[in-house]
């Protein structure tokens, strides 16, 4: 059986950028210790794929103020959205796609 | 084509770990502080309470502050949230707390007349205690089924 499997996204495929799309995409916005923390994330780590993914076009980041304590806050940009929705349909596909190929392994997952 | 079963495993893998971050973040942005609730509830006493002070300008002035003050952290306290929830979620599930509310006014209403008739001492002070503690249980389950609600749309 040769079906075509929606392809998936290579800038979220690996778990930390996944954790975090997949923290984001609920939400607005969510500050940037609270993700950090949900995340279970250090500050550089997530600076890091934050960056990339801000690169990527898929999030955003807004510096603002909170009284007088700088906060910084991330969210998903509408690519990051899209690409993040997409990448959950071919997760969905794979796990079909292996159900219907071998129903007696797949059912327990 | 399924590649190999750990495609399977990895793509089964991936949706666990994205509905578990969904519940996180949905819980983090339904999530009012502990404080602000404790803050509520010290408004609504005080609402009730200062009737049973002995009347003066001291006294209401007093209380008119206090009151304020409990406002003012209720306010912080709704404006503290770390996450805000998405559009698409932020208003399933309106309608629990406006059956709440609808429940909540004819309590309101109809308990402080009750217990004056009660000849209690302090009736305001106990009227303010007791709709104190509804409302604090009543916003941490509105709050509790609204989370749950909300978690239930799986449109991401």
């Amino acid at each position: 059986m040769m079906e075509r499997l929606p392809p998936m996204d290579p800038v979220i495929s690996t778990s930390t950028r996944l954790s975090i799309v997949a923290l984001l995409a609920p939400v607005e916005e969510m500050e940037f210790s609270a993700l950090r923390d949900a995340a279970r994330l250090s500050d550089s780590t997530l600076s890091k794929q934050g960056a990339a993914l801000q690169v990527e076009g898929y999030l955003a980041i807004r510096k603002g103020h909170v009284g007088r304590r700088p906060r910084t806050w991330l969210s998903l940009t509408e690519v990051g959205r899209q690409a993040f929705e997409a990448h959950v349909v071919a997760l969905r596909a794979v796990l079909a796609m292996a159900a219907a190929e071998h129903p007696e392994t797949t059912q327990n997952t | 084509m399924i590649r190999d079963s750990s495609d399977h495993g990895r793509a089964a893998a991936a949706l666990a770990e994205i509905e578990t971050r969904r519940t996180q973040a949905v819980t983090l942005a339904r999530r009012r502080p502990g404080w602000m609730l404790l803050a509520l509830m010290g408004f609504v006493v005080m609402e009730f309470a200062w009737r049973d002070l002995p009347a003066g300008n001291v006294s209401s002035t007093i209380s008119i502050l206090v009151n304020v003050g409990f406002m003012i952290v209720v306010l912080l306290g709704l404006r503290s949230r770390r996450a805000t929830l998405h559009s698409s979620l932020r208003w399933r599930g309106w309608w629990i707390p406006a059956v709440g509310l609808a429940l909540l006014v004819p309590l309101v209403i109809w308990l402080p007349g009750y217990l004056a008739g009660l000849g209690l001492r302090y009736p305001h002070v106990v009227t303010g205690l007791v709709l104190a503690g509804i409302s604090g249980c009543f916003v941490a389950a509105i709050e509790r089924l609204g989370r749950t609600y909300a978690l239930r749309r799986r449109a991401h």
